[in-house]
């Protein structure tokens, strides 16, 4: 650990502000670069108003609206990561366990080849977000329902059954593949690759309601989450109610992810690893991780996207192939050297 | 040291109990595992169960500390284990498990910490507790230590420094109590004799103490009263030097156990 414990706690303002100002750069970042580069001097001058109106053009229809997709999933990833990671309490644990990603990817899938004459939208929003989002919310409840006796929740049923759903979920999916047309299936290729150039103000503005949501939720649990590490029965003897906090975490990472999928297709490692760094940075106590993990999640992936606009610029990557090519190796080297943090 | 505490309990014969079971019974999957257990504890006293493997110790303890429902009545300050709010309880009654997983990177101190959790006195409060607590365990060196780090004894310790921690100040709340299972697992000689020690000195500041024991030994010198189960039953009850007789113990563990003088203390120790 970089900081110790009592460390975080005592510059826990400088520390926030700091990673504010990050956040800050990388936005700023995020909306100079791109197939166009705009200078800091032409950002400057459209704050003011005065830019030209292709540089406005270009930032108010393309880039920012892009940019506050990228930082609220981001950070809606990132922040449902650890929660996760504590609702299994076990560091290496991936929303995609508990089935929300298959799910959304098999009501992707079910939306596009089924439903393939509707094209109109809900509110704005693609069919096929809805039916991702439904799908994926669906998945959870199953699972959720199965991990859940008369003894409350189990956690490590709740695992099996979300792999049990996952394959359930994925072989659907495989059905409809299999009769699905060209293209059909390209849809339904490029939709899992995720990817956040579909991004407009009406997506970025319920990616950024549900985040605003839990940012004000999830912190309140930080202590609950903390004490639950412990084991249920201990979390239980400290007088959490175990059953209600997992059942409003559980919920939160269903829409939080539910709704990231939706909009931008299945991201992978930015849950699993932004957490986990931060861990390694700060501690793992709740109160300071939850919202260090959803600015780390929002700096991320704005870093992600601007790759992914840069690389292979005038055309660009999915935003998804890039977060699982770099986040699978940095995965494995967490798996080698996690002793070294103290995890077994 | 024993006989000076039953005589300060003597003065106040009166006290109401801490907790008071009667007539418990449990059974579980249609066996029977626990059957007509009546005791109780007051304040400052320390109970220690004992019973050869599988005789009910730790589901006893899991019943008392609320995590099955059962036949029968637990009283906790004179309130029904069940009809206790969570939180509130926590306040009164700090559990210490058998195992304990952990995976996550805490430093010892904030482990020790969450026995806090229920409270709300305040981090300056809180942190004051935290570092008599491990002074008291002798902790403090282990402060900024990784919890999954540490071996098991120092686990083991810190754990019942957490326990500890969450009963520690009269003025938070009263009646106490502690249960402890099998609280010297994974220590080492020195530190079981400094943690029976430290059992002794909270319960002489109010709190109730039960504990599962598996040392006899340990049971013989620091505790006032014990419970002796087999295959669910309480086989006797009462003051340990009562209890702990050669031909109870024989037949608790179908053994040839003998009990020998302590030289130095008027107590017991047991030999095989």
């Amino acid at each position: 650990m970089i900081f110790h414990s009592s460390g975080v706690a005592l510059h826990w303002r400088w520390l926030l502000s700091g990673a504010l100002v990050v956040l800050c750069l990388c936005a700023v970042i995020s909306i100079s670069f791109g197939a166009v580069s705009l200078s800091l001097s032409e950002i400057g001058l459209w704050l003011q108003g005065k830019s030209s109106l292709q540089t406005q053009i270009i930032i108010e229809d393309i880039r920012l609206p892009r940019m506050l997709l990228a930082l609220c999933i981001g950070a809606l990833l990132a922040l449902c990561g650890t929660v996760t990671q504590g609702l299994f309490r076990n560091p290496l644990a991936d929303p995609s366990l508990i089935g929300v990603s298959a799910g959304a990817s098999a009501g992707a899938s079910i939306v596009i080849v089924l439903l393939s004459q509707l094209h109109w939208n809900m509110l704005g929003v693609p069919v096929v977000s809805v039916g991702a989002f439904i799908g994926g919310l669906i998945a959870v409840m199953v699972v959720y329902r199965i991990a859940t006796g008369v003894n409350g929740t189990s956690v490590a049923t709740m695992l099996l059954a979300g792999i049990a759903i996952t394959f359930l979920t994925g072989s659907l999916s495989s059905i409809l593949e299999f009769y699905a047309d060209d293209e059909m299936l390209r849809r339904i290729s490029l939709w899992r690759m995720g990817g956040l150039d579909a991004a407009n103000y009406t997506h970025a503005m319920i990616a950024a309601s549900v985040l605003i949501v839990l940012l004000v939720l999830l912190p309140q649990t930080a202590k609950a989450l903390d004490a639950f590490l412990l084991g249920e029965s201990e979390a239980r003897h400290l007088g959490i109610d175990v059953d209600k906090i997992k059942y409003i975490l559980i919920v939160s990472v269903a829409v939080g992810v539910g709704v990231a999928v939706a909009l931008a297709g299945s991201i992978a490692f930015v849950g699993l690893v932004v957490p986990h760094m931060l861990r390694m940075l700060v501690g793992p106590a709740h109160r300071f991780l939850l919202p260090l993990s959803a600015i780390g999640g929002a700096v991320l992936l704005l870093l992600s996207d601007v790759l992914s606009r840069t690389l292979v610029a005038p055309t660009e990557l999915p935003v998804g192939i890039l977060t699982a090519f770099l986040g699978a190796p940095l995965f494995i080297s967490l798996l080698r050297h996690r002793h070294e943090y103290g995890m077994r | 040291m024993n006989s000076i505490r039953l005589q300060s309990n003597d003065k106040m014969p009166e006290r109401k109990p801490v907790l008071h079971v009667q007539a418990l019974s449990f059974s579980k999957n249609k066996a029977q595992l626990l059957r007509d257990i009546t005791f109780s504890v007051p304040a400052g006293e320390v109970l220690a169960i004992v019973g050869p493997n599988g005789a009910g110790k730790s589901t006893l303890l899991k019943i008392l500390a609320g995590d099955e429902p059962c036949h029968g009545d637990v009283l906790i300050g004179g309130q029904h284990q069940g009809q206790w709010a969570l939180k509130k309880r926590a306040r009164h009654l700090a559990v210490l498990p058998q195992f304990s997983l952990l995976n996550f990177p805490y430093t010892v101190e904030q482990v020790v910490g969450l026995g806090r959790t229920p409270h709300a006195t305040g981090a300056a409060v809180d942190n004051e507790i935290v570092q008599q607590v491990m002074q008291e365990l002798d902790i403090a060196y282990l402060q900024g230590r990784l919890y999954p780090a540490l071996s098991g004894g120092e686990k083991q310790r810190t754990q019942i420094a957490r326990v500890f921690c969450q009963v520690w100040r009269e003025a938070d709340a009263n009646p106490r109590l502690m249960l402890l299972d099998e609280p010297t697992t994974a220590l080492d000689l020195g530190h079981q004799q400094q943690l029976m020690r430290a059992i002794t000195q909270i319960a002489k500041r109010g709190v109730a103490v039960v504990m599962v024991v598996h040392d006899i030994n340990l049971a013989l010198a620091h505790a006032d009263k014990v419970l002796a189960l087999q295959c669910g039953e309480m086989v006797a009850y009462g003051n340990t030097n009562e209890v702990l007789t050669e031909s109870v113990l024989q037949h608790l563990f179908s053994a040839q156990i003998k009990l020998i003088q302590h030289p130095d203390k008027p107590t017991f120790m047991v030999t095989l």
